[in-house]
């Protein structure tokens, strides 16, 4: 007779503890730990404890203007690109704008394509030499110098804020997609014009979901890194994100893993207050939730004779946002650089492609990237697949402290945690190969596998999986051959979003960055610094091709599905 | 066949303020080959005692033996799990996969259970299967299309294609129409006693309990109240919450003055001689329970000269197929349901007899039986 202790289900459990805990715990620890040694040694060698990393980073005039600069940033990007998305989902969602599937469908898509390459694109056409609108100004109305410079710390908060818009505007198209129409209606038969209606109801109502939408916006831009590493450094606004990568990777002398771990330390307290923030504005929110799960669409508002405003300016936004793409697929096709213009018509080639393809260093990437992409969207579903069954589930307390676990790294800024990745296997094999991309992105996006599992379980009735087990199959096969099938749409969705992130991402990569384990994402930047334009732009062409090849389909389909 | 001894459960109170245990000590036996019923109101624990008999709960404390082995001791620290036990169970939302069609639904436990069959005979053993319940044309049929009660009759085929040892059924019919439902309670008892499956049938229906069961047990609480046949159960209940859950019983305050044999009550209308329980004490403060079709109207002819009594109709209901009357006893409503064609009107004087073999008291309060008959319902 089995003891009741040792059962597949129990087995599985503390396994999957064990490996979130060495996941998440290990790597938070080891940070901590580092943050307390003196700067001049390495980290996990030295049982020595001080203050000093924090004394230094206190009595630093430096470290005010860093946490100043951070949160003026994020607080203006998050502004502009949450206002932007809250505009162009009222305006796809409520009001008779022809074209809002089209919007819906390159919202999502642009999801796909990385900030990195958009933050290239922004750089060729705004650099203050030779900059190809500065240039396009200067030969129109023949001012000297320049009209923009794309290092300055308004164009940087700019384009991350057209960066946050995708994002943002899927989560606010969803929030007034699922208010209940007959609350609005209420207002309507009772009198209140269209004016009052959306002033008195619509934005009351909608207050905590935007506000969530905003700190959770707000949070992911502390959080960035690619943006204010290829814009912010040169234009010299250093943000804490970036601060942590240079000392621990500065451009020359020794790192000093110490002072950074302490500069971790410092965003990853901020991080988890926001976290907190977070989600207390979402639980009280839930208090006067207003989404029901009714399939009622609500009312769309005539336009009238804003309707030709209202599309002009939704248009030109797209213009702006497909600007830097446009630029990129111009160079690209050149084999030197080439100022946009009739001119180049002549010479449009694709033999910076054909050079690229060949580069040895962009081939080993690009293996080195596939197998990272599909590991890790492959572990994160997986892992997250059980941890969502058990929290759904289980009431056992271990599976508790496994929601609780997975849920952690949501708090943890991506660069943060890659600090501490480094410091805790730098002296293992693991350093230098994929795997260590893959561990650390695994980490990264497990808070959004679990999420978005358990979601998807808690709407599969328990009985079906428990029918499976009285039928004779063991725990195991009641969830592969029942309970994940069923929620096979999900798990599909999730890994695509997460293989997509993971391909885009910068952080990691570049902080884990040896000769052996270069990705598309370092290789990028390395031909970026060297500096090869064409190269830069030829291969940000096809990642974003490849991305969008992959994700596109998936977002038409769940578009349409939800039209 | 099937022992559960002094089994308890507690689950982890996050949402509710007070933890109360869900099972607080369940004791029962079921012989082979017959049909047991765990009746009782809302969250008593039914279900709970059901999924600790399948192994997907596992009980805080307790012993449970199905056939020959004890499949979970909490003492001995052992349990089996759920897929090796050889049950079958229809639940409450029948938990028909919907991805598979209906064949490959009832031929999953030959397929993928731990005693397998052999390939060639998954087909002939699922058809049969689904033939039994009378849907051997609908094998290719994909699961989600299929009605309410087509669904109930495919688990039922998928519960018993493996020949399960014990058969569990959670209110299996509480989510069919009321006229399917009375049809598929004949049926499904039929089936199950030709089969000879042993079978434990969940539901909250005192009149689904009583007319599919060999024994019933009613639970309070986390615990059983009663256990017994449907006649004992309704005829003979031992506390006043199963007179007041199995039936439309009269409930009276009462109080013994004279013990059994030849008991006497003491009510607000007179003396009563009945059956009284052992556990009620003379002078204890207890409950008179008379069923509405034990109060014998007018002379009867009835030899002997005790509990009689003079009433005035006080409100007459006319039900169709009975009639409904309430019968005004001194300070005292009595219920009575009489044949339709009786022609009584609001005002008449009757002569009341109890006979004194139809009257028990019991133990327990009416107060406290009141609350419960709410949440039954
Ligand atoms: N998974 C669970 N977690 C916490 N409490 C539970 C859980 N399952 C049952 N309970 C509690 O245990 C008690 C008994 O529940 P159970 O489901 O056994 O009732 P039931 O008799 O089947 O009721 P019903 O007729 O409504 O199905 C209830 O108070 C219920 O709230
Ligand atoms: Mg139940």
């Amino acid at each position: 007779m089995p003891s009741r202790r040792l059962n597949q289900e129990r087995v599985v459990l503390l396994l999957l503890c064990a490996v979130i805990g060495v996941l998440v715990l290990g790597p938070v620890i080891v940070l901590i730990r580092t943050s307390f040694t003196p700067p001049e040694s390495m980290p996990l060698e030295t049982i020595a404890l001080t203050l000093e990393n924090f004394v230094t980073l206190l009595v630093s005039s430096n470290t005010v203007r860093l946490v100043l600069n951070t949160v003026i940033y994020a607080l203006s990007s998050m502004a502009i690109g949450v206002s932007i998305a809250t505009f162009v989902a009222w305006c796809t969602e409520r009001t008779d704008m022809p074209g809002s599937f089209v919007i819906r469908v390159f919202m999502f898509c642009w999801m796909a394509v990385p900030a990195l390459v958009v933050g290239f694109g922004w750089i060729l056409l705004l650099n203050p030499g030779q900059g190809a609108l500065n240039v396009l100004f200067r030969e129109l109305f023949d001012v000297k110098g320049y009209v923009f410079t794309v290092y300055s710390f308004w164009t940087l908060v700019l384009i991350t804020a057209f960066a946050v818009v995708p994002t943002a505007y899927v989560m606010i198209a969803g929030l007034l997609r699922n208010m209940d129409p007959q609350l609005e209606q209420a207002s309507r038969v009772l009198g209140g014009g269209p004016v009052v209606t959306a002033f008195r109801i619509t934005m009351p109502l909608l207050t905590p979901g935007l506000l969530s939408v905003a700190i959770y916006m707000f949070m992911a831009v502390v959080q960035t890194f690619d943006l204010p590493v290829i814009i912010g450094l040169t234009a010299n606004v250093p943000v804490l994100s970036t601060r942590v990568y240079l000392l621990s990777a500065p451009v020359n002398g020794m790192p000093n893993y110490g002072l950074s771990a302490a500069f971790g330390v410092v965003l990853l307290v901020l991080a988890v207050g926001l976290m907190w923030v977070y989600l207390y504005v979402t639980r009280t929110g839930e208090r006067f939730r207003v989404v029901t799960g009714k399939a009622f669409r609500p009312r769309r508002i005539a336009l009238g004779r804003w309707k030709v405003p209202v599309m002009l300016a939704v248009a030109a936004y797209f213009l702006i946002m497909s600007l830097p793409i446009v630029m990129l697929l111009w160079i690209s096709l050149h084999t030197g650089y080439e100022k946009p213009g009739v001119a180049g018509l002549e010479n449009l080639t694709f033999a910076t492609f054909a050079r690229i393809v060949e580069n040895p260093v962009v081939i080993r990437a690009v293996i080195n990237t596939i197998v990272m992409v599909i590991a890790s969207a492959t572990f994160v579903m997986l892992l997250a697949s059980l941890i969502g069954w058990f929290t759904v589930r289980s009431n056992r307390k271990l599976g508790k402290v496994l929601d609780i676990l997975s849920f952690l790294p949501m708090a943890i800024p991506p660069i943060v945690l890659v600090l501490a990745v480094l410091l805790l296997y730098i002296r293992t094999p693991l350093y230098g190969t994929v795997w260590i991309l893959v561990l650390s992105h695994t980490t990264i996006y497990l808070a959004f596998g679990t999420r978005t599992m358990s979601s998807a379980l808690i709407q599969i009735h328990k009985e079906l999986g428990d029918a499976a087990m009285l039928s004779g199959a063991s725990w195991l096969k009641s969830l592969r051959l029942v309970t994940f099938p069923l929620v096979w749409p999900q798990i599909l969705n999730g890994w695509v979003w997460v293989f997509a992130h993971c391909a885009r991402d910068l952080t990691v990569p570049l902080m884990l960055m040896t000769t052996s384990n270069i990705v598309v994402a370092t290789a990028l930047w390395n031909l970026w610094e060297f500096p090869d334009l064409p190269g830069t732009a030829a291969l940000s062409v096809l990642l974003m091709g490849t991305l969008l090849l992959v994700a596109a389909p998936f977002q038409i389909y769940a578009a349409y599905k939800n039209r | 066949m099937l022992e559960l001894e002094n089994l308890t459960k507690s689950f982890d109170s996050r949402h509710q303020q007070r933890n109360e245990p869900a099972l607080k000590g369940v004791s029962f036996r079921v012989c082979e080959g017959e049909f047991f019923t765990l009746l009782g109101p809302s969250g008593c624990g039914k279900t709970t005692t059901l999924q600790c008999i399948a192994g997907l709960e596992d009980p805080d404390t307790g012993r449970i033996r199905i056939g020959g082995d004890w499949v979970f001791d909490a003492q001995a620290g052992t349990s089996l799990p759920a897929n090796h036990r050889g049950l079958g169970m229809v639940f409450q939302s029948y938990a028909i996969w919907p991805h598979m069609t209906v064949l490959e639904n009832v031929s999953f436990p030959l397929v993928h259970g731990v005693r397998r069959c052999p390939s060639s005979q998954v087909r002939p053993r699922a058809i049969q299967a689904l033939e039994m319940v009378e849907l051997g044309h609908l094998a290719d049929r994909p699961a989600p299309l299929l009605s309410g009660g087509q669904q109930q009759r495919v688990a039922l085929a998928r519960a018993l294609v493996h020949e399960p040892r014990l058969l569990l059924l959670d209110e299996p019919l509480s989510n069919l129409d009321a006229r399917l439902r009375e049809t598929m309670r004949t049926e499904l008892r039929h089936l199950v006693k030709n089969l000879g499956t042993t079978t434990i049938f969940v539901t909250h229906d005192q009149v689904e309990a009583v007319g599919m069961s060999d024994k019933i047990a009613l639970m309070r609480e986390g615990l059983v109240v009663q256990e017994g046949t449907p006649r004992d159960i309704c005829m003979r209940p031992n506390d006043v919450f199963v007179a007041e859950f199995i039936g439309q019983n009269n409930l009276v305050d009462a109080s013994l003055t004279q013990g059994p044999p030849n008991a006497v009550a003491r009510t607000s209308f007179g003396e009563v001689h009945c059956n009284a329980n052992d556990d009620v004490a003379v002078g204890e403060r207890a409950v008179l329970v008379v069923h509405p079709r034990a109060l014998v109207l007018g002379d009867d002819g009835g030899a002997d000269h005790e509990n009689r009594f003079h009433a005035t109709v006080a409100d007459v209901i006319f039900l169709g197929d009975q009639l409904d009357v309430a019968l005004q006893v001194g300070e005292q409503v009595l219920h009575a349901s009489l044949d339709p064609f009786s022609d009584l009107r609001v005002g008449d004087t009757v002569e009341l007899r109890l006979p004194a073999e139809r009257c028990t008291v019991v133990r327990g309060d009416i107060a406290h039986a009141g609350s419960t008959r709410d949440m039954g319902r």
